[in-house]
């Protein structure tokens, strides 16, 4: 734990990879946690999971850290970033959101062109900031509830929105125009190396989590807060579900 | 007549919504306040557990550790004796504490500049910030809500996670896992303060 935007990243990030939900206040939180028809099911695969990390996702990436330099890491992260550009028009665009779509638009062109293939954000510095967009944000848009949660085999827990957009943007990869020059291979590697990436940037959350009382509870905790906050716009504040708190 | 009766018993009827008002610039001054006393007890030389008394001094003035340990316990805190409450209130109280000195010891000069407020109504305001010098920055919501005795922080959501909602959840599975009785959740505190 190294400083308090270290702690409070922490604890924001989720599990295995950092997907971008899930506020409830008073006795809803209740209601809403408690809600999980796939508990035993999501139990077992959350298990599978923490034998993957301790087994494997942990050690390759503190290996994957010390192979590499912070500088290769950024240039990495930027690369595959850049990569997901298309998926994120894609939903731009289905979201009718034309402004990020442009946006979207030109990061690409400028990154996969003067940023080196992505690997340098020249777009930011030119001011078009990156912003994160799926499809199960689309299917939010589109006025699709959460549905129940659902642990994923190395990729943690989702509402089933939102697995079933993960799943759809994976789909969407085999289409990626990057996918017609090398069969899928660049996407794959980048996405496994994005993995590490990730994995080091939740080193203190997992910890965390690995150490409480009911891991599995504090990971779906955290991870749905976490994906639903990505819903709301920058600054936007869903009243609705803060905490209502008795102070007298 | 009727007018002289009911003009007292209206300001009666309003009384609590008059004290408990607060105007956006009140509720700016009081963060940023906050702020500075929480950085000036973390920067100091002192140890965790010090560090510790020195932010439960802050949250005692600043926040109300009971009523938040209330939130946290939900419907459990409800059904429990006298003294498992009092207990669990004041054990959840030293935890909070130790919890914050232990996140925030290697704090490194990040500054937080507040962004907007936004009016929640009966849930209080909740106070937008942003720490701009690192990357990428971070949001940092700060509930806070007018009580009696003035402003209170009520909640922290970091990048949309309410510390708030994270603790009850975990005290809910621990309460539930072990007969469901806030004692299990006072030992589970206990474990806890144990270990910073």
């Amino acid at each position: 734990m190294k400083n308090p935007s270290h702690i409070f990243a922490s604890l924001a990030l989720s599990l295995f990879l950092a997907f971008p939900g899930h506020v409830q206040g008073s006795d809803q939180a209740d209601k809403d946690y408690g809600h999980d028809p796939l508990e035993r099911f999501n139990r077992g695969v959350m298990e599978f999971n923490f034998f993957i990390d301790d087994g494997f996702l942990r050690p390759l990436s503190m290996f994957y850290r010390d192979l590499t330099t912070p500088k290769i890491r950024k240039g990495v992260k930027n690369f595959w970033s850049n990569l997901q550009e298309p998926i994120i028009f894609a939903n731009d665009v289905l979201q009718g959101e034309i402004e990020d779509a442009g946006n979207t638009l030109g990061r690409f062109a400028i990154n996969s062109t003067i940023g080196v293939l992505g690997v340098m954000d020249q777009a930011n510095d030119l001011g078009l900031p990156p912003h994160g967009n799926d499809f199960g944000k689309t299917l939010y848009v589109y006025g699709i509830g959460d549905g129940p949660p659902i642990a994923l085999p190395f990729f943690g827990i989702f509402s089933l929105r939102d697995a079933v957009g993960f799943g759809v943007d994976k789909a969407a990869e085999s289409y990626h125009p990057v996918t017609y020059i090398d069969n899928g291979a660049t996407i794959l590697t980048a996405s496994n190396i994005k993995i590490f990436d990730d994995r080091l940037a939740a080193f203190a959350i997992i910890r965390r989590i690995r150490s409480a009382p009911d891991p599995y509870v504090l990971a779906r905790t955290l991870q749905l807060q976490n994906q639903r906050a990505r819903l709301t716009e920058p600054g936007e504040i869903d009243v609705d579900n803060l905490p209502d708190v008795e102070l007298n | 007549m009727i007018r002289l009766l009911l003009t007292p018993a209206l300001l009666l009827f309003m009384l609590p919504s008059l004290v408990l008002a607060a105007s956006e610039g009140e509720v700016r001054k009081f963060v940023d306040g906050v702020t500075s006393d929480i950085i000036a007890a973390v920067t100091s030389s002192s140890p965790v557990p010090q560090k510790a008394n020195l932010l439960q001094d802050i949250f005692n003035k600043n926040s109300n550790p009971a009523a938040i340990a209330r939130f946290v316990a939900g419907r459990y805190f409800r059904g429990a004796s006298p003294e498992d409450q009092t207990r669990f209130v004041s054990l959840f109280e030293r935890y909070m504490s130790l919890f914050y000195a232990d996140a925030m010891q290697e704090y490194s000069g990040e500054k937080l500049e507040i962004a907007n407020i936004q009016d929640a109504g009966k849930k209080g305001f909740v106070v937008v910030s942003r720490v701009t010098n690192r990357q990428p920055p971070l949001t940092i919501n700060w509930q806070v809500k007018p009580s009696s005795t003035g402003l209170k922080v009520i909640d922290l959501q970091v990048e949309g996670v309410s510390m708030l909602i994270t603790w009850r959840n975990e005290f809910s599975s621990i309460i539930n896992r072990n007969g469901g009785t806030l004692a299990a959740a006072s030992k589970d505190l206990e474990q806890r303060i144990g270990q910073f």
